[in-house]
């Protein structure tokens, strides 16, 4: 449950780079999105969120600023780069041949 | 693409090492508001505000472990370990500062004495020549596969048989350097400079002294690319036979001489009595061509062809078999030295016209070109050798100390197991810890280091005093540069590692549970994981042994030549150099300076006897020629001897005793039979032990040749050098020469202290005239111990570092069962409960040393014996394998390390067994 595990392999940077690339967002809001958005289908731990935050961040694919939230409290938006769209378009490409492979393998007939 | 990413990652990345606490302050933060937003909606859900903390808390699945992985994920955490390690090393030193202090200590002597050596063969070996792209420049050499007597008759400069028995050299005649120089098309300039370089005596600022000079051609320095320090290069309009003479000095020569002025305009300077005008001062890092022999004076190749013809006019330098020119060339881009080669050698046999002469029996002297890039090399060949074994034993040193710190650091590890297991046992990945160990290691390898850095430039300075001292000062400028540097550094760390490396792997290979209960003082089992710290000491042993007996070799070896029998009596005998030559005087003149000054000596009371020749017999110069032996060498055939020109009364007072016929003596003139005296090597090798008395030499060639007649023969003499064999010899009266040498060596033969009467002989020169310097005047004594300044030097550092290495296995033996003995208090508490003596005990620890030491021994013999035939070129008298030295050796070994292991093994000892048993 702690770890992204049940989540297949590198997904979890695609579904965060996708998300802020809609808005830029902090890590409380983002937890909330990948619940709302995936129907509570895919389980992150709140916690293991911000790891893979801050290696995208080290990537050079999402920046981090502070800034007044909406309660009006500091907090840290994470939003996409440059580098980060190209890399999104990449992986989205990736997850698209990868799953209507798999997809494609499973709906074979049975002899 | 790569390079956009790292626009983003570098500042973060720095961010991050340098403004830890504000990232860590927003690492906080960012947590903190994802919980205050969390327990916010928990408690909207119904929640009370307790409930919602732990739920949020849970959900975050440990907040500890998550900011420590995006602190990873920051990927520079491994730096924060080090400073952390860092700090827990420096800890852990200042609570056993008497470790680390003999860690350091060790580490700094090792590493000194590697940078030391390291730095000299730095200057020696590795400096580049300071001029404009060295490695295009190449040196010219020829070689054939015996002397070339159809081409050449004199030699100036460098030339002899090399091992492979070819005869060598870097000499050339002008002719062949014209034909070079102007056909050539693989250089872009072809320089030139005279291979022998003599003193000179010059005249600057009304004081009369020596100097070195060096000639070159006028291209010389444009050629090299050197510019002046101060005013111009010579140029090719100095080096015609009608331009005014000029010179360049060093700029050693000008600070000493004109201070720091910087006006040139007008200096002179009388050189040999002429009156020369310094155009240009060489820059400061100009050291000639030579590393390590320092010139005063550059001149052009035009002014010393005037002296030379003003000095010794009756031999021309400009004939076509007198081969007195070195030669450089800068090769083209783009040529190979093949391509070179090959071009060179078809003009050098155009020039020699070789086509035209009898193909029989003809040798060729074939062509060689040698890198010049680091200068010439007759520094390097003198010490390479020497340095490069000296940076074996010093590397040896270095590998003993890091298995002594490794030892000494096991011992310390093995105390630490039981934090080494909590750590593991908390948690702590292995890899962890050993990069933790490894820090304290590394750290302890860069002070070492440091100190070592220390250690070395005062070493390296004493090394070169040491090397220096004497007739031949060598100038090395041993500057620790960028190479040293770096040599140090890199040793420093590889030896922290090296030496950390094994400690640390088996101090984490620790099953936690045992290790945590075993009590305060350990068992057996720990004097049996303490195995390889032993071994440790068994190959100090051994190494040691072998730094033994190769400073044991190397003193015999000095010993051997000091006692040398030199063929004459080197006690009580002072000799001198006077050159009257130089301040004009000729023919009878100079004959009679000679024999007057003989004659004055002569009176003074303590003298014995006085006489004179052009050098002495040990290490003052060589000078050989080829003769015909009529009724002994075949048709064409010229056998090599060394001659010795010596005036009246030489073997009296050199107490060279005559075995047949008479000494040359004073009437033996210029008008009287020319005569000789030679030894016994040359009636052997040539006479076949025939009689030679009244038999004849011809020297020369055949439109011009001289015969002496042998009137006497002289029991063998060293020539040159004492290490040498005695070559075949002859003694030519100095009236009878072809010409009459400008300056000549006095031997004083004295009744008691020959230094006493020194200063009379100065006075009496001075009453002669005043204006011939008295040069070089020493002990003969003095002069075969300076010869001998290499051998004793290698003497001497060897065993500096013998003494090193063993010093240091005593260190690492003592430390080794100081620790196993305090490992086995109570296992000795028992014994001497159950009975056993303080005698027994003494002799059960001292038979485990025996048996270290032993077995080191053993291990380090055929070491010894197979690597000291690298040794084999510096013995002299005696074999690589000479089994007093290793005996000796060994019982040394064996003593010393013995009395290395009886503190402990003392200690053991007097263990009080209550006090030994209730410490369980």
């Amino acid at each position: 449950m702690s770890k992204p595990s049940d989540l297949v392999q590198g997904t979890l940077d695609l579904l965060l780079l996708k998300i802020l690339a809609l808005e830029p967002l902090h890590g409380w809001a983002i937890s909330q999105r990948l619940k709302q958005v995936s129907g509570e289908v895919l389980q992150v731990s709140d916690g293991s969120l911000y790891p893979a935050l801050h290696k995208l961040e080290q990537e050079g694919w999402i920046a981090s600023e502070w800034k007044m939230s909406e309660n009006n409290r500091r907090a840290k938006f994470y939003s996409l780069t440059r580098l980060g769209r190209r890399q999104l378009d990449k992986e989205s490409a990736n997850w698209d041949r990868l799953s209507s492979a798999i997809s494609h393998v499973i709906r074979l007939k049975e002899a | 693409m790569a390079l956009e990413q790292w626009l983003y990652k570098l500042p973060l990345r720095l961010r991050s090492l340098f403004r830890r606490r504000q990232v860590e302050g927003e690492l906080n933060e960012e947590f903190q508001y994802h919980l205050a937003r969390q327990i916010d909606v928990l408690i909207a859900q119904g929640l009370s505000p307790t409930q919602a903390r732990e739920t949020a808390m849970r959900a975050m699945g440990g907040m500890e472990q998550q900011q420590e992985k995006c602190r990873e994920a920051r990927g520079m955490s491994w730096i924060e370990d080090l400073v952390q390690d860092v700090r827990y090393a420096l800890r852990t030193f200042r609570k056993s500062p008497a470790l680390a202090s003999v860690i350091v200590a060790s580490l700094a002597l090792g590493i000194g004495a590697n940078t030391a050596i390291f730095s000299v063969i730095d200057a020696v070996m590795l400096k580049m020549l300071p001029v404009r792209d060295p490695q295009q420049l190449v040196l010219l050499k020829w070689s054939a596969p015996r002397y070339p007597q159809e081409f050449v008759s004199d030699i100036e400069g460098s030339g002899g048989h090399d091992r492979g028995g070819l005869f060598f050299s870097q000499s050339f005649s002008s002719d062949v350097y014209k034909a070079i120089k102007q056909q050539n098309q693989v250089f872009d300039s072809t320089l030139a400079f005279a291979g022998n370089d003599e003193d000179v005596n010059i005249e600057v600022n009304g004081q009369a002294e020596s100097a070195r000079h060096q000639a070159v051609s006028g291209d010389f320095f444009n050629g090299l690319g050197v510019r002046p320090f101060l005013g111009r290069t010579l140029l090719p309009s100095d080096d015609t036979d009608s331009a005014p003479p000029a010179i360049m000095v060093s700029y050693a020569f000008w600070q000493k001489h004109f201070g720091s002025s910087r006006d040139l305009h007008g200096q002179t300077l009388a050189m040999n009595g002429e009156s020369v005008t310094i155009v240009g001062v060489a820059p400061a890092e100009f050291f000639g061509i030579r590393p390590g022999d320092d010139m005063d004076l550059y001149i052009p190749l035009s002014l010393y062809l005037r002296q030379w013809n003003r000095l010794s006019p009756q031999e021309s330098l400009l004939a076509s078999k007198t081969w007195w020119l070195g030669i450089i060339g800068r090769l083209k881009p783009g040529i190979s030295l093949e391509q070179a080669q090959t071009q060179l050698q078809v003009i050098l046999n155009r020039a020699l016209d070789v086509n035209a002469k009898n193909p029989k029996d003809l040798v060729v002297p074939r062509l060689d070109l040698l890198p010049a890039s680091k200068g010439l090399n007759a520094l390097r060949k003198k010490f390479s050798t020497s340095l490069f074994l000296l940076m074996g034993m010093v590397g040896l040193v270095l590998f003993i100390a890091c298995a002594n710190v490794a030892g000494l650091l096991m011992a310390r590890a093995s105390g630490r197991r039981k934090e080494i297991a909590v750590r593991l046992g908390l948690g702590a990945s292995r890899s962890r810890i050993i990069r933790q160990l490894l820090a304290e290691s590394v750290l302890l390898g860069i002070i070492g280091g440091f100190a070592g850095l220390l250690v070395s430039l005062w070493a390296s300075s004493a090394l070169v005093r040491l090397l220096s001292t004497g007739r031949s000062p060598i100038d090395l400028s041993v500057h620790p540069d960028f190479r040293v540097l770096g040599f140090t550094a890199a040793t420093s760390i590889l030896s922290g590692i090296v030496f950390g490396l094994i400690p640390a792997l088996t101090a984490t290979r620790v099953s936690v549970v045992p290790a945590l209960k075993e009590s305060g003082t350990q068992t057996l089992a720990a004097a049996g994981r303490f195995r390889l710290g032993k071994s440790l000491v068994a190959g100090q042993v051994a190494l040691s042994l072998l730094l033994l007996v190769a400073a044991g070799l190397l003193l015999r070896s000095l010993e051997h030549l000091q006692r040398a029998n030199l063929g004459f009596d080197q006690h009580a005998l002072l000799n001198f150099e006077v050159r009257p030559g130089l301040n004009g005087y000729k023919n009878d003149a100079l004959a009679n300076y000679y024999e007057e000054l003989q004659r004055r000596v002569q009176s003074l009371s303590g003298v014995r006897n006085v006489a004179f020749a052009q050098m002495g017999p040990i290490a003052q110069g060589e000078s050989s020629g080829s003769v015909t032996i009529p009724g002994y060498t075949a048709a064409g055939q010229q056998v090599d001897v060394y001659r010795q020109i010596v005036g009246p009364n030489y073997f009296q007072t050199m107490d060279i005793p005559i075995v047949l016929g008479r000494p040359t003596t004073q009437e033996d003139g210029p008008t009287t039979p020319k005569t000789i005296v030679v030894n016994e090597t040359l009636v052997r090798t040539d006479f076949h032990g025939d009689n030679p008395i009244g038999k004849s030499l011809v020297r020369g060639s055949k439109d011009h040749q001289q015969s002496f007649e042998i009137v006497g023969v002289a029991k063998d003499v060293k020539y040159g050098s004492i290490r040498g064999d005695v070559p075949p010899t002859i003694y030519l009266p100095y009236r009878q020469w072809i010409f009459l040498p400008s300056q000549m060596r006095f031997f004083v033969r004295t009744d008691g202290d020959a230094s006493a009467i020194a200063a009379s002989i100065q006075r009496l020169c001075l009453a002669l005239d005043k204006n011939v310097p008295v040069v070089d005047m020493q002990t003969e004594e003095d002069v075969i111990s300076q010869s001998l300044l290499l051998e004793r030097t290698f003497a001497l550092l060897s065993s500096a570092f013998a003494a090193l290495a063993l010093l240091l296995a005593c260190v690492g033996l003592y430390g080794t069962f100081a620790y196993t003995v305090s490992q086995r208090t109570s296992e000795i508490g028992v014994r001497m409960a159950l009975g056993a003596k303080r005698e027994s005990i003494l002799s059960m620890i001292l038979r485990e040393t025996l048996l270290l030491v032993i077995i080191g021994i053993v291990v380090g013999l055929p070491i010894a014996w197979a690597a000291t035939r690298f040794l084999k070129a510096q013995l002299f008298g005696l074999s690589a394998h000479d089994p007093l030295t290793i005996a000796s050796s060994g019982l040394a070994i064996l003593a010393i390390t013995l009395l290395a292991g009886y503190l402990p093994a003392r200690r053991a000892s007097r263990v009080n067994p209550m006090v030994a048993l209730r410490c369980e």
